[in-house]
């Protein structure tokens, strides 16, 4: 294809620029994991080294209890995300379709709660759940992400954008609310409950502080904190930290590079005229 | 037997002040083709909408098959419903979008599979069977809409607005497929339209409404030559019915004004004088096709002429409709072909008094 257009070239060569840096960090840390420590640290830095080693992937499983951390991350993530993406897609579905009194009320104090940072909220919530001996549990990492303001405004969003008329045929065709929801709407939002599931365990998966404050035994920890917790007082090792966070990106880039059609898929209305 | 009956039936929708529709009778007869007609917000979709059970009834008695049916849910009345846009299922199959209701009511698989299979063939489906509503054309999701509502071989069919859609060839070819399956399926249906050409050709009896209010209530053939008022005058039949305001002075019909001047035959005059319309005014409606231009009509009726000018000239191939003005007053004559002038030409027409109609100025109704 010939490419005469200046705008279009400016354009690539701004995307080329884009996708370095966002590719560059990911690459130094690839890169790095498959490196000695010396050469890691090496000044000038160099992104490639003279030789390559598995030793770091090795390492890190001695260094801190890698399979304990994955157990966690994983009950910790798959929870919350199960939980929350149930309880957001419910709720979503209440504030948009159903009649009850103070439904706008409630949808905005939803929404505002999405505007305080967690900084505000992380002292009072720990110590709440400390008076209830959630710390250090499994229930204390995932009962208070049960649900998420994103989620619900996410949902709603879909769900208020779904004409009457799919509810109503389907109520003359014998189906009560709850069928409505799982039968007809629940299967019609299938792209977003996949995008909300891959936020959702993006979100866990990665979260650094909240697993941090909630636990303090080494065996509840999560992969990201234990990674984020691995240096010791006076000396770190990189390497074996890099190789702990390849192996914590992976499921996700996996589960991504499964689910990523959907992220733009919407056949919600292609039943209906438009 | 599948009979509706609408029994002083009242809507009024929660924060409103005003009724939606107000009491509206009718009793549906079995195997009878209903149609509601009136422009837009005039309640006819809430009326067919309560008979569904999607709207509460605010008053009065619905009864299907002769039972109370106010407080019955929507899937326990026996009917089936066609929605303006189709409503289908989009993540399901043609298939399974006509089967699911059955299936939803515990059908045997074998039954079901027999409804939808002959359905789809009545309607020329069967090769989309296995395809999503989103890979059919607008025609064809309606086939399939009407489709879902044949299958559960309901006595009583609901239909809102469901070609209204649909480009105007295949609105054409729609309406006679439906007033095809109402005979083949023998079904009762409720009809809502805003279109006064699919009310008249396809009903066997008209609902006019307005305002949530029933205008009258009569066959095609009936509401169009004997319109209850001035609304049903002129919202059945298109073009619309012409109106005049005219004094009435004991012989003949004026309007000063616009040069009017038409002498009535001395039984309507003194039809009028009985009903005590002597030196007032009254409104005379005519239908564009009973004004007439040609030349012999003109000349056997003197006494009823209007000296207007076209404004607008409209040539449909066998007619000709020709908008036209007598100083400020205008109407429309819908004229054989070769009666067909352009703009800014002299035309002298002349009113068959026979097809006249009289109403009230005040109340709007007809004069009997």
């Amino acid at each position: 294809m010939k490419r005469t257009n200046k705008h279009s070239v400016l354009s690539d060569i701004l995307l080329i620029i884009v996708l370095i840096s966002v590719v560059f960090p990911f690459l130094w840390v690839l890169l790095s994991s498959f490196k000695n420590e010396a050469d890691i640290i090496n000044y000038p830095p160099k992104l490639f080294a003279s030789h390559y080693t598995f030793s770091n992937y090795t390492d890190i499983w001695k260094t801190i209890p890698m399979t304990r951390y994955i157990i966690n991350t994983v009950i910790y993530a798959v929870g919350v995300c199960a939980i929350s993406v149930t309880f957001d897609s419910f709720t979503g579905y209440a504030l948009a379709r159903m009649r009850f009194r103070g439904r706008t009320f409630f949808y905005y104090v939803i929404m505002v709660t999405m505007f305080i940072p967690f900084a505000i909220t992380m002292i009072p919530l720990f110590m709440e759940l400390s008076k209830f001996g959630m710390i250090n549990t499994y229930a204390g990492l995932i009962i208070p992400h049960a649900t998420t303001a994103f989620g619900i405004f996410m949902m709603r969003s879909f769900f208020v954008g779904l004409p009457e008329d799919l509810a109503e045929a389907a109520r003359l065709d014998g189906l009560n609310e709850f069928q409505i929801y799982f039968r007809i709407m629940l299967p019609l939002a299938k792209p977003q409950l996949i995008t909300l599931t891959i936020f959702s365990l993006m979100g866990s998966w990665n979260d650094l502080l909240y697993p941090m404050l909630m636990t303090t035994d080494q065996s509840m920890r999560t992969l990201a904190a234990g990674l984020a917790l691995i240096g010791g007082q006076h000396i770190t090792y990189y390497g074996p930290v890099m190789a702990g966070t390849i192996i914590s990106m992976l499921p996700l880039f996996v589960i991504y590079m499964f689910a990523q059609k959907y992220f733009i898929q919407g056949s919600a209305m292609s039943g209906m005229k438009e | 037997m599948s009979s509706v009956s609408l029994e002083h039936i009242y809507k009024q929708y929660d924060g409103s002040d005003e009724y939606s529709v107000t009491d509206f009778n009718l009793e549906v007869k079995d195997k009878e083709f209903i149609v509601f007609v009136g422009p837009s917000g005039c309640g006819k979709s809430t009326t067919l909408r309560m008979i569904s059970g999607l709207e509460e009834i605010t008053k009065g008695t619905l009864k299907i098959n002769g039972e109370v049916a106010n407080n019955k849910a929507p899937k326990d009345r026996d009917i089936a419903m066609v929605f303006q846009n189709y409503a289908l299922y989009p993540h399901m199959t043609v298939y399974q979008n006509m089967a699911f209701g059955l299936k939803m009511r515990k059908y045997d698989k074998d039954e079901i599979d027999k409804r939808v299979k002959h359905a789809a063939k009545i309607l020329g489906l069967t090769e989309f069977l296995p395809k999503r509503p989103s890979a059919l054309s607008g025609g064809q999701r309606q086939r399939v809409a009407l489709g879902r509502a044949i299958v559960r071989d309901a006595p009583i069919f609901l239909m809102d607005e469901p070609l209204s859609n649909l480009d105007a060839k295949l609105r054409v070819s729609m309406r006679t497929e439906i007033a095809r399956l109402h005979r083949s399926l023998d079904t009762t249906t409720i009809y809502v339209t805003h279109d006064q050409t699919e009310a008249m050709t396809m009903a066997d009896r008209i609902v006019v409404m307005k305002d949530g209010e029933v205008q009258q209530i009569g066959t095609p053939a009936e509401v169009y030559d004997k319109p209850a008022n001035v609304f049903v005058g002129g919202f059945i039949g298109a073009p619309p019915m012409n109106f005049f305001t005219l004094d009435f002075d004991g012989k003949y019909l004026t309007d000063a004004d616009n040069g009017i001047s038409l002498l009535l035959k001395p039984e309507q005059a003194t039809k009028l004088d009985e009903a005590g319309y002597d030196g007032k005014q009254i409104i005379l409606g005519i239908r564009p096709e009973n004004i007439h231009v040609d030349e012999a009509f003109v000349q056997a009726h003197p006494d009823t002429v209007l000296d207007g000018e076209i404004v607008v000239s409209e040539l449909l191939g066998n007619e000709s409709q020709l908008y036209c003005k007598v100083k400020n007053h205008s109407y429309i004559a819908k004229v054989n072909a070769r009666d067909h002038e352009a703009p800014g030409t002299k035309k002298t027409a002349s009113l068959d008094l026979d097809t006249v109609h009289f109403f009230d100025p005040t109340t709007e109704l007809v004069l009997k």
